[in-house]
């Protein structure tokens, strides 16, 4: 499937586009299974339209052509597999001791946003690291 | 076993900038100089591009660094 757009800015205006319109359409479903519907639609549909108009120009072919042809072989890559397999070992030690904690304390869970958040940090720092240190 | 490689002086030797030995293996430039840096030891089916473009055995190119050079 064939969806890219040759020029820059058309891109990136229908990328807005279609952006601004799957994000108002979050907002809008968001906003009818809460009780303030305005409020919910507002910060839902602008939380979520960044990250959606970033990922509609992607489709739409910005970025492309620009990676290597075997990026498999490259170093970025190397790093994005350790500092995954890191991050994935730190969220269930986290998750287990997290897990232990509470039921021998008789605590409430932690919600589960915190560990999303934890594993997306840990990642992003140790990716950060490895590119700093630039070895393996 | 730590991993030694010739990489710079065979691409110098060809007049090549990393940018363009990158762009001639499809890989990045960043690659190019942690290779050469040896902070990187590449897949095999790397080394064997890298020998390929060179036209030499791998080994000429990639070598164990308690090797004598």
């Amino acid at each position: 499937m064939q969806l890219a757009i040759q020029d820059k800015k058309a891109r990136w205006a229908m990328a807005g586009a279609i952006g601004l319109v799957l994000a108002a359409g979050l907002g809008l479903i968001a906003g009818l299974t809460r009780d303030n519907f305005w409020l919910s639609f507002t910060v839902f549909t602008v939380v979520m339209a960044p990250a959606l108009v970033a990922l509609s120009a992607m489709v739409l072919g910005e970025g492309q052509g620009s990676e290597p042809a075997y990026a498999e072989d490259t170093i970025e890559t190397h790093w994005a597999r350790v500092a995954g397999l890191g991050a994935f070992l730190d969220l269930v030690i986290a998750m287990g001791l997290s897990v232990a904690a509470a039921s021998i304390l008789h605590l409430p869970s932690i919600p589960l946003v915190f560990f999303l958040l934890l594993a997306m940090s840990d990642f992003a720092m140790r990716l950060w690291r490895l590119s700093r240190q630039g070895g393996q | 076993m730590p991993l030694r490689n010739r990489l710079k002086v065979l691409r110098e030797a060809e007049g090549l900038s990393q940018q363009e030995m990158a762009k001639v293996l499809g890989i990045t430039r960043q690659t190019v100089i942690s290779i050469e840096n040896n902070h990187f030891d590449p897949r095999l089916s790397l080394a064997f591009r890298v020998a390929e473009h060179f036209n030499v055995p791998v080994d000429e190119v990639f070598y164990s660094a308690d090797d004598n050079e």
